[in-house]
């Protein structure tokens, strides 16, 4: 059908705690074609599983395929040309009615319990977090490792394009858009092993035009330590001041959410992005 | 009804300049056709009247506030309150927004339209003094007349603090670039998480409609209309929306989302207050 050859896919791209090669090759290629990605499943029929999701993920997984629009395609993350899945019967899903407690103020308010991942955009591979919300604001938190790797891919030696790999998804939580993808764009010459000539000068701009940012600043500002970690990552990017990642335990992760609004909680997490492809406590 | 028409095309060009923005100068005609070649889906429970509603009063507020909307000293329709009609199809906009998030039964389309109520809270006053003041200083809320009450000094000139406050809200009320927070990337799309197929492609035709007519209603209240040298009136008036139309595309690539429980206290401490002291400039000045 001539009007569907003309369009431009949008993949829906999931990623697996083992995933991060996969999904590096699928946004090079994606980025080749001039293909956008889609930041929720409802968007698009395509989707592309990146790594080898263990059972709890690939379960998560079939029920977003499923859910998907016709006509559906899943693709390898080696080959975006994709094979139809078939038709599949969709679920039969339900979601509960809410219930209700006391918010901070004291106002009876409506209790949601909605979960972050471990499938959904811009969010740490593997990783799931249970949130009980009320109106936006966080009451509480659970935080599970749904996929875990045996083994980081973001070992020392990459360590610029690690940095440049959570800022991408930083910035595009932040809804900066244009930024998330000139990190992405610069996390891939680092890994090519770019001229370092070259490359350093394009770091040091994209840092500043980062650090600058009044408006992200005003946004990070009071928002638990994400400035300071966002801080840390643009210095890293500097060979000669980095230094050793820091990493802080995923248990403490609930008491950092509670209290933060929906926004600001994803922006905690996409700071401390954990790594689960290095094992269950990354 | 040729101005109508002219801003619907402005509208898919100014989608196609955000996508050039990123190397993809095709792709609102790419979307439009991976968007209607794409099964419509349902969520759970979903109310489904409610979301055809919000969704298909978008493009309708947007084309109906497009009505009013002056090239030169002709509009389609020759209102004498063209800035009520404007400002009334703007509020149309917010339940579009709110129904179409809150009818799909999704928590992140539910903490869409939510944001989007806050973000209404916050550039509607500061937006309605905005237009206030222009319409104070041609004693007039008729669209035609306050571009040609600009003679020989733009009100863009000589009360720039509500010619600022009109651009900031132009970007809010079709929740763009940094007002985007309703359809952010934070919530899985917010607003458009679960809006599939030709439902998402009429919503996002409606934003680029809003944001193309908040953009030539600026040239009326703001920039003299359809005053200039050289071209005829009905032809500045289009070359000037492009103009502040391509300026508003532009600040998605430059700035970050905005959040509310942010922005919500400057705009009530900064730009009420700013456009307040404006208006009460400009009627020190006219009357």
């Amino acid at each position: 059908m001539g009007l569907r050859r003309f369009a431009a896919q949008r993949p829906f791209v999931v990623s697996a705690a083992d995933g991060t090669r996969d999904r590096l090759a699928v946004e090079a290629q994606m980025r080749r074609r001039r293909w956008r990605p889609a930041l929720s499943p409802a968007e698009t029929g395509m989707l592309v599983v990146c790594g080898n999701p263990g059972a709890a993920l690939a379960e998560a997984i079939d029920v977003v395929w499923r859910d998907m629009p016709e006509p559906r395609v899943r693709a390898s993350a080696r080959d975006l040309d994709g094979v139809t899945g078939g038709s599949r019967p969709a679920l039969e899903l339900d979601a509960d009615m809410a219930d209700r407690a006391d918010d901070r103020d004291g106002l009876r308010l409506d209790v949601l319990h909605v979960p972050l991942g471990p499938v959904l955009s811009h969010w740490p591979a593997g990783l799931r977090v249970d949130l009980t919300l009320q109106g936006d604001v966080v009451q509480a938190a659970e935080v599970t490792a749904v996929d875990t790797g045996d083994g980081t891919f973001w070992t020392e030696g990459r360590r610029a394009a690690s940095r440049l790999d959570s800022l991408s998804r930083f910035l595009h939580v932040a809804g900066w858009e244009a930024a998330a993808e000139r990190a992405a764009v610069l996390r891939d010459e680092a890994l090519s092993g770019a001229d370092d000539e070259v490359l350093a000068p394009r770091l040091a701009s994209f840092a500043r035009r980062v650090r600058w940012s009044r408006a992200l600043r005003w946004m990070m500002r009071g928002v638990g330590d994400v400035q300071e970690r966002l801080d840390g990552w643009l210095r890293d990017l500097d060979p000669a001041r980095g230094q050793a990642p820091r990493s802080e335990p995923l248990a403490t992760l609930p008491s950092l959410l509670e209290g933060a609004e929906l926004g600001q909680a994803r922006l905690i997490v996409a700071s401390l992005d954990p790594d689960l492809g290095a094992g269950r406590d990354g | 009804m040729v101005e109508v028409v002219v801003l619907g095309m402005l509208a898919v060009a100014a989608a196609s300049l955000n996508g050039a923005f990123a190397g993809r100068p095709a792709e609102p005609f790419q979307e439009a056709a991976r968007l209607l070649t794409l099964q419509r889906r349902r969520t759970a429970r979903a109310d489904v009247l409610l979301t055809r509603i919000g969704v298909v009063s978008l493009p309708l507020a947007a084309a109906l506030a497009a009505l009013v909307v002056p090239f030169g000293d002709r509009a389609a329709v020759g209102s004498g309150v063209g800035v009520v009609w404007f400002n009334a199809m703007e509020v149309v906009a917010w339940g579009a927004v709110w129904l179409a998030g809150w009818g799909v039964n999704s928590a992140f389309g539910l903490v869409g339209g939510y944001r989007f109520l806050a973000q209404g809270l916050a550039y509607e006053l500061p937006h309605m003094f905005a237009l206030i003041t222009a319409a104070l200083a041609a004693h007039s809320l008729d669209l035609r007349i306050i571009g040609e009450a600009q003679g020989g000094l733009w009100f863009a000139v000589w009360m720039p603090a509500a010619f600022a406050v009109y651009l900031v809200s132009a970007l809010a009320m079709a929740f763009w670039g940094p007002f985007g927070h309703p359809v952010g990337g934070d919530a899985a799309g917010g607003v458009l998480a679960e809006l599939s197929g030709p439902d998402r492609l009429v919503f996002l035709a409606g934003r680029y409609g809003l944001l193309t007519v908040a953009a030539a209603v600026a040239v009326p209240l703001f920039l003299g209309g359809g005053a200039g040298p050289w071209l005829p009136a009905w032809l500045w008036s289009p070359v000037k929306t492009c103009a502040v139309l391509a300026l508003l595309v532009w600040t998605r690539r430059r700035f970050p989302v905005l959040r509310m429980d942010r922005a919500m206290t400057v705009a009530w401490t900064v730009l009420i207050p700013a456009t307040v002291l404006q208006m009460l400039v400009v009627a020190i000045v006219v009357v």
